[in-house]
């Protein structure tokens, strides 16, 4: 199963099973307080908390990147070495 | 490690996002009556993430399809 069709199954079923339990489709007695107050708030926090996470995943990677040091100094001296090699060859960098 | 100021930015943003999660969860689906000094009326966990949804969309589509239209343009600039 490809990646969009996984995400699709899966938004599907959670949209049927919510709507189900907000339209009382199915006879299961809920609390009070969780029909009437939690289920209409459901997706908006789904949605809330999607932006949440992907804000904190985003600092969170920022913020534990791993830097090489000698990747980068190995990656100046072949640019350097690789401009005076063009320079020498006649073309203007 | 990622630089001194990058390592800001993300826990800046990693604590942020934590505390509007919490936040979020306990005025909309957890608000009982201790909390009630804390928080706006609860309708307005409702009105605010959707006009900020609004807001948000209307300024991303509005942008492409100024992207799209210069780019038209040029097209039809070119070709003529």
């Amino acid at each position: 199963m490809t990646r969009a069709t996984e995400a699709a199954a899966f938004f599907g079923i959670t949209a049927t099973i919510y709507l189900a339990l907000l339209f009382q489709w199915i006879p299961i007695p809920l609390p009070e307080t969780v029909q009437e107050f939690t289920l209409p708030v459901l997706p908006w926090w789904a949605l809330v908390s999607f932006g949440a996470y992907s804000l904190g995943n985003i600092g969170y990677h920022v913020m534990t990147f791993r830097d090489c040091p000698e990747a980068y100094h190995e990656l100046q001296t072949q640019i350097a070495q690789a401009q005076n090699d063009l320079r020498s060859k006649g073309i203007s960098i | 490690m990622a630089s001194g100021q990058d390592k800001l930015v993300g826990a800046s943003l990693l604590t942020f996002s934590t505390v509007v999660f919490v936040y979020y969860t306990l005025w909309a689906i957890v608000m009982t009556y201790f909390l009630h000094a804390y928080f706006p009326p609860r309708e307005y966990a409702i009105r605010i993430p959707c006009v900020l949804l609004v807001f948000g969309l209307t300024v991303i589509l509005s942008f492409l399809s100024m992207i799209m239209i210069k780019s038209k343009k040029k097209v039809e600039k070119k070709a003529a």
